[in-house]
């Protein structure tokens, strides 16, 4: 193709969404063992996205490979629209919260938001303090002598005043008490209502519970492959517990994808991916709700053979 | 990144300024007046208008608080070397540095400059004080040269310094800990130093080798540095003891018995370094462990630039 051909095949293209983060094929290797394998995936931009994924699906290496602290072993990263690099142009645009929460346990949380002033190049000095002292986290006290709950959100002003254009959270919430849990999802909501569109966040749990809350996407990662993903509302508005009195399922296999049957003498139960309209009445229709949807896709590996296990990606929107 | 500098090792900063301050001072003031005493001594001496005078008084802790200087460059190691990158890896924090906006690169370098200007500024201070100090009893004991008091004296103790920062902070920077840090820090800074004081330094220049009959003065003059010194019988080393009794028996003092063993063709061989090398010695020994120095900070750069965090 000619350039000229070229910038006419784009041009011709309809506008898409914006992708914040797009991956392909990415693995990372540590050793001999692989920390995550053939991961594709894309978010889209402005999206509060959650991660989820048993414990060693890759999560904590994904992120680590989005925000640059490691580099893939196989495959392509594309985080808005570049390949992560150890560049200012690139670190100011991407915050990162790891997840053991780490700080200066010897400083205060104004020495954190001085620090912040001094390594970015935009810094929301205002906004930064103000959020904390909503929350009344006293300013000059050591971050070491403070609760879970405050260290946290220390981290997440730290992490926000540089007003990043992707912001990654390492499983932020899973060490604090329901109350904190509750305020630091509060302060992150607020924080993307005040950044009109121009925030994406890639937040991984292996909670649904809080995912739920505050999420509008969601990828499933099981053994770091993207076993679904998409808009949180489409994804509940799609899969269907299915019950009947024991019969055959392969009429529901044909047109729509199980997740998984369970057999018992009198009855049948299918979870299932609705593909289409569902059309035989005689199987009772229930909403899943989205714990048991992402149960369903995580139990899926164990499953015999025979059970779809390639979902596809993306393929909810 | 100054600020960030400043902010985490402001603490080291003021601890290590206070107690070379404080060293600085000791120091000065004791140096002084012993140099004050040595003058007035060898002026006495000149016009023999003197009875007996004590040259020093209440040197001998000093002494020792100077001779001990020989351990700085370890505690450098251990407690800037080893922690500046290694805490930083086991504590997670350096994740927090590594995503402002500022290059892991940028951190990097400005951390181990700053690490190599203290060191230097540090040890440079330090030893000053302690070669000035020394000076007097240097012009008495004319023994720069020996073990123990080249080591701390000269250029050689800012390379020393040099060499275990870089040690630590390499070893922080591959066992991303700052135990194990440690340990290698001081297990592979004693270890190099043995080898180096032990096998390598009297190697730098080939020695001066000379024979003298025994009631001779030695050629080895003050201040040089006396490897070793055999007796010898027309060449070659006498080995086994000697009858001295058998072949010049009975002719009462020592310097006629050592006339007599010179008569007979005994003579000392010295091998020796002259006092005019000190200055080269302590250039080359320096050199050598700049070198190591650079040697490690690369291993520390590729450590952290080419591993994920």
């Amino acid at each position: 193709m000619t350039p000229s051909v070229a910038r006419l095949a784009a041009q011709a293209e309809p506008v898409q969404e914006s992708v914040a983060v797009a991956t392909s094929g990415v693995g990372k290797r540590y050793g001999r063992k692989w920390a995550l394998r053939d991961c594709t995936l894309e978010v889209p931009e402005g999206r509060i996205c959650g991660l989820v994924g048993a414990n060693g699906a890759g999560k904590t290496t994904l992120l680590k490979l989005l925000v640059g602290l490691a580099r893939p072993s196989t495959g392509s990263v594309q985080v808005l629209r570049r390949p992560p690099s150890d560049t200012t142009a690139f670190l100011r645009d991407v915050g990162y919260l790891a997840q053991d929460v780490p700080l200066y346990r010897r400083w205060s949380a104004a020495d954190h938001l001085a620090m912040g002033a001094n390594l970015n190049p935009v810094w929301d000095v205002e906004a930064t303090r103000a959020r904390l002292r909503a929350l009344d986290i006293p300013l000059d006290q050591r971050v070491g002598t403070m609760s879970g709950g405050q260290r946290a959100q220390v981290a997440l002003g730290l992490a926000l005043g540089k007003r990043p254009r992707l912001l990654l959270l390492d499983e932020p919430v899973a060490a604090l008490d329901p109350l904190a849990r509750r305020e630091f999802l509060a302060t992150l909501s607020a924080a993307v209502a005040d950044a009109a569109g121009e925030l994406t966040v890639i937040l991984s749990s292996h909670l649904v519970s809080d995912l739920e809350r505050i999420c509008d996407h969601l990828i499933v990662l099981a053994e770091s492959r993207t076993v679904l993903a998409g808009e949180l509302d489409e994804i509940v508005g799609s899969h269907r517990l299915l019950t009947s009195a024991k019969r055959d399922t392969s009429s529901i296999e044909r047109q729509h994808t199980v997740l998984r049957t369970e057999q018992t003498p009198r009855q049948t139960a299918v979870w299932v991916r609705l593909d289409g309209p569902l059309h035989d009445p005689s199987w009772q229709n229930d909403e899943l709700s989205l714990e048991e949807i992402v149960l369903a896709y995580l139990g899926q590996r164990s499953q015999p053979p025979g059970v779809d296990v390639s979902a596809p990606s993306g393929g909810q929107r | 990144m100054t600020w960030l500098l400043w902010r985490q090792h402001r603490l080291q900063a003021a601890w290590s300024g206070g107690a070379l301050a404080l060293l600085a001072i000791i120091l000065w003031w004791t140096g002084v007046r012993m140099a004050d005493t040595y003058r007035a001594a060898l002026a006495c001496r000149t016009s023999s208008t003197c009875g007996s005078v004590a040259l020093f008084q209440g040197y001998g802790a000093l002494t020792t608080l100077v001779n001990l200087t020989i351990a700085v460059p370890l505690l450098l190691g251990v407690f800037w070397g080893g922690p500046l990158i290694g805490r930083e890896i086991e504590t997670g924090t350096h994740t927090l540095a590594w995503t402002q906006s500022v290059s892991r690169r940028h951190w990097l370098y400005s951390k181990l400059i700053l690490l190599v200007l203290a060191t230097m500024v540090w040890s440079t201070g330090l030893t000053a004080i302690v070669t000035w100090w020394s000076g007097t009893l240097n012009s008495v004991r004319g023994n720069r040269f020996d073990p123990g008091i080249f080591e701390v004296q000269g250029v050689v103790p800012v390379a020393y310094s040099l060499f275990a920062v870089a040690l630590g902070v390499a070893a922080g920077a591959v066992f991303r800990r700052t135990l194990p840090a440690l340990a290698v820090t001081v297990f592979g800074y004693a270890a190099v130093r043995i080898v180096v004081d032990n096998y390598v330094r009297s190697h730098y220049r080939a020695p001066v080798v000379s024979a003298a009959r025994l009631d001779q003065a030695s050629p080895a003059s003050s201040g040089s540095w006396t490897i070793s010194n055999d007796l010898t019988l027309n060449g070659h080393p006498v080995s086994g003891p000697l009858n001295v009794n058998f072949q010049c028996g009975g002719v009462g003092t020592r310097q006629a018995m050592d006339k007599c063993l010179g008569d007979l063709g005994y003579q000392l061989t010295t091998k020796y370094q002259p006092a005019n090398r000190y200055w080269p010695f302590q250039f080359i020994e320096s050199a050598l462990f700049v070198a190591l120095a650079l040697v490690l900070i690369a291993v520390c750069v590729i450590a952290v630039r080419r591993r994920d965090a």
